[in-house]
């Protein structure tokens, strides 16, 4: 059951990441539902099933761009690691943490995106719009992370995951 | 040991051939786009219901109809104009060739670009309609950008905003060449094209059209791109600039059409050929009988 409900966060907000516009004057950051809903499972979950769930979200994110297939998989399971590692030194369902550790994040996942992509010849950027995006990535990631930590933990509850439960 | 495992795996696939990368991400695209499609549907139905709420009654549903009947029939007057055009410069030089017939495949949108890194949006058509990789795609409005990634239902189109995007063009009236290359969107959500390698010693103005030259391979001829909006000498001083603004905003299109097919000219011209050819014996035969026929005997 806790896979179903994985997999259907993982759809959804794979949906919900593509289908929302972004807006120019932010240099076209999304809003990252996927890296959020890949967090909640760092924080909340035991290595084997953070790593499954990192290496799915990022074929899924890969899958529905154009960034090479196992880009964003790497990043997310590097990410995830880290927070995974020091999550007991930190408050793990404080909303602090959650706008903190979403804006810092974020712009690691993305400064980390770009670096792959730009030595493989893939984007065709100014480090103007790179301030930007960097800056506004930040943002987003500690919007998003508290709204889609609380969602899916509600979405778990409701559907009778012990391991919601036991949060 | 689950960390090596998972980097084996991670290295295997960030070095897959692309045909096969390819494969694993449509057969994704495939599980997922019917859902992006559904909610962008919705979105839409909403918006519809929302303007019938605040009174207009069936407005919205006659206004979307005869906005499907309308991009229909100006993307026909588009392409009968074009072949106008082309029928005069053909008579005027006393020479025939077939016209290649295009196959326009309609598409409605899906989704954008899940990363932002591109200026991509998601087509509802894919390989079973006939789409194929680098093909253009067009509006009433002109050219917005050509399929770069094609699976079987689904078909993603780099606009013409990005600046991978390149488009051999001239300007129609001068017919002076250049290629026109994506700069983004502007904060205010204009898009802004920038053509480069136009001669110095032809006519720009401000204002002129600049249209698909067909030199590339990738668009048809005499498809709209858009306006000059402004005209600057390059950094290096060899040549002309201008910055080139198209009719609409290409990221915002709920409709397009992708050039699925070009007709080889030369193949056609053949096949019209052979038709010519078997005709000619048909009427060869038709005379031979009518020798064999009694000869009419005339009275005196």
């Amino acid at each position: 059951m806790s896979h179903l409900i994985m997999l259907f966060s993982l759809t959804l907000a794979a949906v919900a990441q593509a289908v929302i516009p972004s807006l120019p004057w932010m240099a076209m950051t999304k809003f990252p539902f996927i890296l959020g809903v890949v967090m909640y499972y760092a924080l909340t979950r035991d290595r084997h099933t953070m790593l499954r769930v990192a290496f799915i979200g990022g074929l899924f994110q890969d899958a529905l761009g154009h960034t090479p297939l196992g880009a964003s998989s790497l990043c997310f399971c590097v990410l995830t690691g880290v927070v995974n590692h020091y999550r007991d030194l930190i408050y793990v369902r404080h909303v602090i943490t959650h706008i903190l550790y979403g804006g810092l994040v974020n712009l690691t996942s993305t400064l980390f995106l770009y670096l792959i992509l730009e030595t493989d010849g893939y984007l065709l950027t100014g480090y103007r719009w790179l301030m930007l995006r960097l800056g506004c990535s930040t943002l987003l990631g500690a919007l998003t992370l508290p709204v889609v930590f609380h969602l899916t933990e509600s979405l778990e509850r409701r559907l009778g995951s012990t391991q919601a439960r036991s949060l | 040991m689950v960390w090596l495992v998972l980097g084996a795996v991670l290295v295997v696939i960030l070095n897959l051939p692309n045909s096969v990368s390819r494969r694993v991400k449509a057969s994704i695209r495939e599980v997922i786009s019917p859902l992006q499609e559904g909610i962008t549907d919705t979105g839409r139905t909403l918006k519809e219901a929302w303007m019938i709420a605040r009174g207009l009654g069936g407005l919205a549903i006659k206004n979307r109809e005869m906005e499907e009947e309308l991009i229909q029939l100006r993307n026909e007057a588009l392409y009968l104009r074009a072949l106008e055009r082309e029928n005069v410069a053909l008579r005027e030089q006393l020479r025939f060739m077939q016209k290649s017939s295009q196959t326009l495949v309609p598409c409605e949108f899906v989704a954008r670009d899940i990363s932002g890194w591109w200026q991509t949006v998601r087509l509802s058509r894919g390989s079973a309609d006939g789409v194929a990789v680098n093909r253009a795609v067009v509006t009433p409005e002109g050219v917005i950008g050509k399929t770069i990634d094609v699976s079987r239902n689904t078909c993603d189109v780099l606009l013409v905003s990005d600046p991978g995007c390149k488009i051999s063009a001239k300007i129609s009236r001068s017919e002076t060449f250049g290629v026109v290359s994506g700069q983004g969107v502007t904060v205010n959500e204009q898009v802004v094209m920038k053509m480069d390698f136009i001669n110095k010693k032809s006519s720009v103005n401000l204002g002129d059209e600049v249209v698909t030259s067909g030199l590339g391979g990738v668009f048809p001829k005499g498809l709209f791109i858009g306006y000059v909006d402004k005209i600057y000498t390059s950094k290096n001083g060899l040549y002309l600039s201008a910055d080139i603004v198209p009719r609409e905003d290409v990221g915002t299109v709920n409709y397009a059409f992708v050039v699925a097919e070009d007709d080889d000219p030369i193949e056609e011209l053949l096949r019209r050929k052979e038709r010519e050819a078997e005709q000619l014996k048909v009427e060869e035969v038709e005379v031979e009988v009518d020798v064999d026929e009694e000869p009419v005997e005339v009275e005196e």
